[in-house]
C-alpha cells in the first residue's frame, strides 16, 4: 500500500470515532467510571447514559461469520456505558468496563482534525484511563479489539437529487437496478472485507435515511467501519491496528466515489 | 441383570479379557439429548464426552464381538429410543488411541475403555477435538432400537 | 446493526431514521419463514423451560442435568439470539455437567458454545471435524471473596 493517503478538502464527515475493547476488569463499578469522567473537568458535561456494548469479537479468519458479534457476552454484566461530552460538542468520550471510545463530531464550521490529531489526542486518553485503573488498583487495561469508525452524510441536492443518482454518487458499490420493479424508494446495504486475514476487517454501509439535524432532510449515510483483534494484547498492537484501519478506510472511500464526488469533495490523491 | 439376559447380550465365547484388535468394532452408548434436535443424522461430540462418574478411568465401551448392539439396547438400564455409535478399532489406533479390554462381572463381558479420554481430561481443548472427530467422522449410528421385538430400526 | 458500534452521535434513532423500514414490505413467503423461525426457537425454549420444571427425562437418561442458572441465562441467550437474527442452532443438550451446550451444523462447518455451571464459556469452530478457531468468555460475573 502507499505509505501517502489520498485526502479530501472538504470530508463530508458527520463523525469519527476510535475505540478499544479491552477484558472486563473484575472489580470496576460505574462509580469508577463516573469518576474517570469527572476528571475531565467542568468543561465536559455528562450525557445520558448508554446501553453497554459488551464484549464483541470481529471474525477476521476464513471461518464463516456463524456467531453473530456481541451474543456471547448478553447477560455479561460489565455495566452500563457512561458518556461525556466537551463544551464545543465535538468531542465524545465513552467509556464502559471493556470499551472505551473517543468520537469527533463534525458539522458547519468544524473541520475534520485529521486522524493524527485524533489519534493523539485518543492515545492521552487511554493512557489517562491506564492510570486511572491502576492508581485505584482495578487492574491493567488489556485490549483485546480495535475500532475506527468514519461516518460520512450525502445530503439530498448534494451530488444527487433522486435515489437512482446515487448509482453515480458510489458506482464501484451499486449498479442500476431493475427497470421493472418500479420507482425506487429506499437503500440500504452491507458490504465487508477483509482487509488481511487476522488483522482486520472493514465494513461499508450505505443507508437512505431521513436526518434531523442540522435541519429535516434526506441523505444518504456512508459508514465506514474497521475493526480488527489485538492479539498480543499491549499497546502498540492496538496502535497499529488503529492506523491499519484509518488506511484501509480512507483508501476504501476514495474508491467508492465517482470522479464528479471526488471533485465535489476537493479530493487530493 | 439376570444370567438369561447374560445369555441373549453375549455373542461370543471368551472372558473379555484378550486384548482387542484392530479388526474389531466397538459401540458407544448415544443419549437421546445427544440426538435430539434439528440434526439427528449427527451424533452430538457430547456422546464421546466422558462422564464424571462412569469414565473415570477412560470412555466406556462395549466390544461388539461380544453385545448384540440391539439386546443392549434393550437391557436395563432402560433408555429411552437407544442408540449406539459403532467405532472401527483400526481407526482408534491411527488417532493415537487405544482400547483396553476391561470386562466386569456380571453382564460386562465385553465392557472395554478408551483410556487416554477420561472425566479428568474431558474439558481440555485437545480432547474437545477428539470427541468431535469420533462423532463426526469415526462414528456410524446404530439405532434408534425398538425394543420388544429386538430388531434395529435403522 | 448500528448499536454494535462506537458511534456516539449517529446511532439510529437519535439523528437518524429510517424512512421505509424494510419490514413494512415482507412478502408472505417471508412472513412465512419468519413464524418458522419463531416456532423454531419456541421449541428451543419449551426444551430449556421442560428441563428448569421437570428434569427426569434426563435423569432417567443418568444425564445431570443443567443448573437452574445455566438454563435462566441460556433462556435468556436465545431471547437475544433470536431478537437479533443469530441462525438457530440445530441442537440443544445438556454437556453432563449442569451446563448447557448450542451446536450449529452447516457441513463442512460444525460450531458449538457451552455455557458452563461454573461461569465460563467456550466457543469452538470446525471445518471437516478439524479445529478452526475456538475462544472462552465469561457468562456469569465472578465474585472476589473476601
Amino acid at each position: 500500500m502507499p505509505t501517502e493517503l489520498p485526502t479530501f478538502d472538504r470530508p463530508p464527515l458527520t463523525e469519527v470515532f476510535l475505540a478499544a475493547q479491552f477484558a472486563p476488569l473484575p472489580q470496576l463499578r460505574t462509580a469508577h467510571l463516573g469518576e474517570f469522567l469527572s476528571a475531565l473537568g467542568p468543561t465536559w458535561s455528562p450525557l445520558p447514559d448508554a446501553p453497554a456494548l459488551g464484549q464483541t469479537r470481529e471474525p477476521v479468519d476464513s471461518t464463516p461469520e456463524w456467531l453473530l458479534p456481541g451474543t456471547l457476552e448478553i447477560d455479561l454484566r460489565t455495566g452500563t456505558r457512561l458518556r461525556a461530552q466537551s463544551a464545543g460538542a465535538d468531542r465524545m468520550l465513552q467509556v464502559e468496563n471493556g470499551w472505551l471510545a473517543l468520537n469527533w463530531a463534525g458539522g458547519p464550521g468544524r473541520d475534520y482534525p485529521r486522524f493524527a490529531a485524533l489519534s493523539a489526542e485518543y492515545e492521552q486518553q487511554y493512557e489517562r484511563w491506564s492510570c486511572f485503573l491502576a492508581e485505584r488498583g482495578l487492574g491493567t487495561v488489556v485490549p483485546n479489539l480495535w475500532e475506527v469508525g468514519y461516518v460520512n452524510v450525502f445530503p439530498r441536492g448534494e451530488l444527487w437529487n433522486e435515489l437512482g443518482d446515487i448509482v453515480g454518487l458510489l458506482p464501484r458499490l451499486l449498479g442500476s437496478g431493475p427497470g421493472s420493479a418500479g420507482a425506487l424508494q429506499t437503500i440500504s446495504g452491507r458490504w465487508a472485507y477483509l482487509i488481511a486475514p487476522g488483522v482486520g476487517r472493514l465494513q461499508v454501509f450505505v443507508e437512505h435515511a431521513l436526518r434531523h439535524t442540522p435541519e429535516l432532510g434526506e441523505c444518504v449515510q456512508l459508514r465506514l467501519i474497521a475493526r480488527g483483534p489485538v492479539r498480543e494484547g499491549f499497546g502498540s498492537a492496538l496502535w497499529q491496528g488503529l492506523a491499519i484501519g484509518h488506511e484501509s478506510i480512507v483508501q476504501t472511500f476514495a474508491e467508492l466515489l465517482s470522479d464528479k464526488a471526488k471533485r465535489h469533495l476537493g479530493y487530493r490523491p | 441383570m439376570g444370567r438369561a439376559v447374560i445369555q441373549a447380550l453375549i455373542t461370543t465365547s471368551g472372558d473379555g479379557t484378550e486384548a482387542v484388535r484392530p479388526e474389531e468394532t466397538i459401540l458407544r452408548r448415544v443419549l437421546e439429548s445427544n440426538m435430539e434436535g434439528a440434526r439427528r443424522d449427527r451424533i452430538s461430540p457430547r456422546a464421546f464426552k466422558p462422564r464424571a462418574e462412569k469414565d473415570k478411568d477412560g470412555l466406556s465401551c462395549f466390544r461388539e464381538k461380544y453385545h448384540d448392539p440391539a439386546s443392549v439396547a434393550c437391557a436395563p438400564p432402560d433408555f429411552v429410543r437407544p442408540r449406539f455409535a459403532r467405532l472401527r478399532v483400526r481407526e482408534l489406533f491411527e488417532l493415537k488411541l487405544s482400547v483396553r479390554a476391561d470386562p466386569f462381572e456380571p453382564n460386562g463381558v465385553g465392557h472395554c475403555l478408551i483410556p487416554e479420554l477420561t472425566s479428568l481430561n474431558r474439558s481440555e481443548s485437545w480432547a474437545g477435538d477428539l470427541h468431535v472427530r469420533l462423532a463426526h467422522e469415526l462414528s456410524e449410528c446404530l439405532g434408534p432400537f425398538n425394543c420388544g421385538d429386538e430388531k434395529s430400526a435403522a | 446493526m448500528n448499536a454494535t458500534f462506537n458511534q456516539g452521535w449517529t446511532t439510529g434513532g437519535r439523528t437518524y431514521d429510517w424512512i421505509d423500514p424494510s419490514s413494512r414490505f415482507a412478502s408472505p413467503q417471508l412472513r412465512e419463514w419468519q413464524q418458522r423461525e419463531r416456532d423454531r426457537w419456541q421449541v428451543i425454549v419449551d426444551l430449556l423451560l421442560g428441563w428448569r420444571s421437570d428434569p427426569s427425562p434426563l435423569l432417567e437418561e443418568e444425564t445431570p442435568p443443567p443448573e437452574i442458572a445455566v438454563i435462566d441465562h441460556a433462556l435468556r441467550v436465545c431471547e437475544g439470539w433470536q431478537r437479533v437474527g443469530q441462525s438457530l442452532p440445530d441442537r440443544v443438550l445438556p454437556d453432563g455437567a449442569g451446563g448447557i451446550a448450542f451446536e450449529w451444523y452447516r457441513e463442512p462447518w460444525f460450531s458449538d458454545v457451552e455455557f458452563e455451571s461454573n461461569g465460563q464459556g467456550t466457543w469452538r469452530v470446525y471445518h471437516d471435524s478439524r479445529p478452526v478457531d475456538r475462544g472462552q468468555f465469561r457468562w456469569k460475573p465472578q465474585w472476589v471473596e473476601l
